[in-house]
């Protein structure tokens, strides 16, 4: 049952990226300032989203975990990490590219692009924490992503009064008609991508932690050396 | 499967060329003007702008009534195009004249408009022979179509992006794949272990 | 009252067993003047005078980079002589010895600002002292939150093998917002430096002084609530 739904999810997320993308090359008007290059925000945004969404189910499911000690909190945040550095890594890749083509620099030090890129740099210690960290490994990961998840209005305020040079007040209330749609739709996209991937790293994190437990549970058992 | 091709990039071909092709017609409504200015009268005359009204404006009382004989009856227009056109040829002098009182026509009546026009005409314009207006009306229409298709074109780079992006994600898919085949060979080795140290303790 | 008698013992414990060798505070102080010498020689403009500009960043960069020093140094005593054990066996609550080593930690941390916080102001000239009361609050304010969130990433990774390297990367991206903090207010303090006429803007360093009250906050309350579940020996 479950691997249906997975599937049915699978398939309505392909139909979608085939309908986004007649609607983004199709179905939108050129925008007015920067022609054909506006149209990475429809891709852009939506990795934004799905960046901080995965921060927060991380910083959620850390702090489950160390309060309720069960291990299944602790795949859900190992796998919202790791999918949190994917989509963080696609959004710095085309807000870089939309940046180049809008403001014709790759990179700038204002409030968002410095908050996100320290919030992907966090998912990458993250992770590097949970390769490298030893045996504790589960309880430190556990406490970085719950300081950061907490630290992350603290930077975007502490940016934001320090420089201001992204479009303020995002332009997303303001959309009309069918970039609306197309936006929302995307967002659907890119959220639905988001659950498919992190159910599949979840049960990946899931049965590595089952198998390591085997494996302790038989050398104390004194079966294998 | 050639066929396909064939009639695929006929059809590609056409979609493409089509609007193209469609398009002259509408945007250029009297290239012909610009052909020689030195012998253009004929041209002029034919032109589409305003040459009936700059006419008009010279030679009123004679344009208005119909060209009439000396016997009563009016001549065939077929009769005056043949003759004025024998004159053109011809008469030299006439053509130079006819041809100055056109342009003094044509100018006037240029003036005329823009005067009638808004007040923030640039006074460039009032000055500049009508051809060389439409030269240059047309050489820049020509570049905006030129760097719209540019700027348009740009469409590459967004779908780089997007492709890039896309194989981000796939590269992920893949990467948990061999993760998922990496693990399902360590139970299949953890479950071999285990049946042995159990088959070694019995 | 028990409970901050024994954060008191903590912490005198650690200051009295740090004053008997002084390793931390010697090793912690020089290598903040080497990092402020080292950035000396990196912004130096061409006739030989550095930046104003940078003047804040170089001294708060001093500050961290010491600081985690100091607290990897700080706990890997107690990892030696396994008196961590000790400590947790003896009858007092964790959040007791937890709060006891922040203080410690941030009376070093304190230490090696008060050497180094002089000496870039004589060696770049800034007039930092002109506004002393800010000064003081925010490097105050700036030394709690650093050893308290710094304490807790360390004690978990007390027995950690990579902690050495572990220990930057998983606390720097949490600091970020007091070290701005921090750098924005001292410079809004040093501001107009060299202009006779300028004046600092107090308002600035203000509202950042309030920014890292707010942080100490909410990392303290964190830290409090989290770390008995995160920090298990």
């Amino acid at each position: 049952m479950k691997q249906a739904m997975y599937f049915v999810f699978a398939g309505i997320s392909v139909l979608l990226f085939f309908y986004t993308i007649d609607l983004i090359f199709y179905g939108t008007p050129l925008d007015a300032g920067l022609y054909f290059n506006q149209k990475i925000f429809y891709y852009h945004v939506p990795q934004a989203f799905v960046l901080f969404l995965a921060v927060i189910v991380a910083g959620v499911a850390s702090l489950l975990y160390i309060k309720r000690r069960d291990g299944r909190y602790d795949d859900v945040a190992e796998a919202a990490g790791e999918v949190a550095v994917l989509f963080g890594a696609m959004m710095l890749v085309s807000g870089s590219i939309w940046g180049k083509a809008a403001w014709g620099v790759w990179w700038q030090w204002d409030a968002r692009l410095t908050t996100s890129l320290l919030l992907w740099m966090l998912m990458v210690g993250y992770m590097l924490v949970r390769k490298y960290g030893g045996p504790s490994a589960d309880r430190l990961a556990a406490g970085l992503a719950i300081f950061g998840a907490v630290n992350i209005p603290l930077v975007y305020f502490s940016v934001k009064i320090w420089r201001t040079l992204h479009p303020e007040a995002s332009v997303v209330p303001g959309l009309q008609g069918s970039m609306r749609t197309t936006f929302w739709l995307s967002v659907l996209l890119f959220q639905i991508v988001f659950v498919l991937l992190l159910i599949a790293r979840v049960g990946q994190s899931r049965i590595q932690r089952q198998v390591r437990e085997v494996r302790e549970r038989a050398l104390d058992a004194g079966l294998l050396d | 499967m050639r066929r396909l091709y064939t009639i695929l990039s006929a059809g590609a071909v056409l979609g493409l060329a089509g609007p193209a092709v469609a398009q002259n017609p509408g945007d250029t409504p009297a290239p012909a003007a610009q052909a020689d200015p030195a012998t253009g009268s004929s041209n002029r005359a034919r032109s589409s702008q305003s040459p009936a009204g700059g006419l008009a404006a010279v030679s009123g009382e004679d344009a208005a009534a119909a060209p009439a004989r000396a016997d009563g009856g009016t001549i065939p227009p077929a009769e005056l195009k043949s003759a004025c056109e024998r004159a053109l040829r011809d008469d030299a002098e006439w053509r130079e004249a006819l041809g100055r009182q056109l342009t003094g026509a044509l100018l006037a009546s240029l003036d005329q408009r823009v005067d009638d026009a808004e007040p923030d005409q640039p006074a460039k314009k009032r000055k500049l022979e009508p051809w060389v207006e439409q030269l240059s009306t047309e050489i820049e229409r020509k570049i905006h179509q030129r760097e719209n298709r540019a700027i348009q074109r740009n469409n590459n780079h967004v779908i780089m992006a997007y492709a890039a992006l896309w194989a981000l994600v796939l590269g992920f898919v893949v990467f948990m794949w061999n993760r998922q085949r990496a693990l399902k060979a360590e139970i299949a080795q953890l479950q071999l272990e285990v049946e042995e140290a159990a088959a070694d303790d019995e | 009252m028990e409970f901050l008698s024994q954060v008191a013992a903590v912490a005198w414990k650690d200051l009295r067993v740090e004053f008997r060798s002084r390793e931390i505070l010697y090793t912690m102080t020089f290598f903040a003047a080497m990092v402020l010498l080292i950035f000396s020689f990196a912004f130096v403009t061409r006739e030989g005078v550095v930046l104003p500009d940078v003047i804040p960043g170089i001294l708060w960069v001093a500050v961290a980079f010491s600081g985690t020093l100091g607290l990897s140094r700080a706990f890997d005593r107690e990892r030696e002589s396994d008196t961590m054990r000790g400590l947790l066996l003896a009858p007092c609550s964790r959040t007791a010895i937890f709060l006891g080593k922040a203080i410690g930690i941030a009376t070093f941390i304190l230490i090696v600002e008060i050497v180094v916080v002089p000496m870039t102001a004589v060696l770049f000239g800034a007039p930092l002292f002109d506004h002393a009361v800010p000064l003081v609050l925010i490097l105050i304010l700036a030394t709690i939150g650093y050893s308290v969130v710094g304490s807790v990433f360390a004690a978990m990774l007390l027995r950690t093998r990579s902690r050495d390297v572990l220990l930057p990367v998983v606390l720097y991206p949490i600091l970020v917002p007091l070290l701005i903090a921090g750098t924005k207010a001292t410079a809004a303090l040093l501001e107009g430096a060299g202009d006779p006429t300028a004046v600092a803007d107090l308002d600035a360093a203000y509202f950042w002084i309030k920014f890292l009250a707010v942080y100490d906050m909410i990392f303290i309350a964190t830290a409090l609530w989290t770390f008995e579940s995160l920090v298990i020996e």
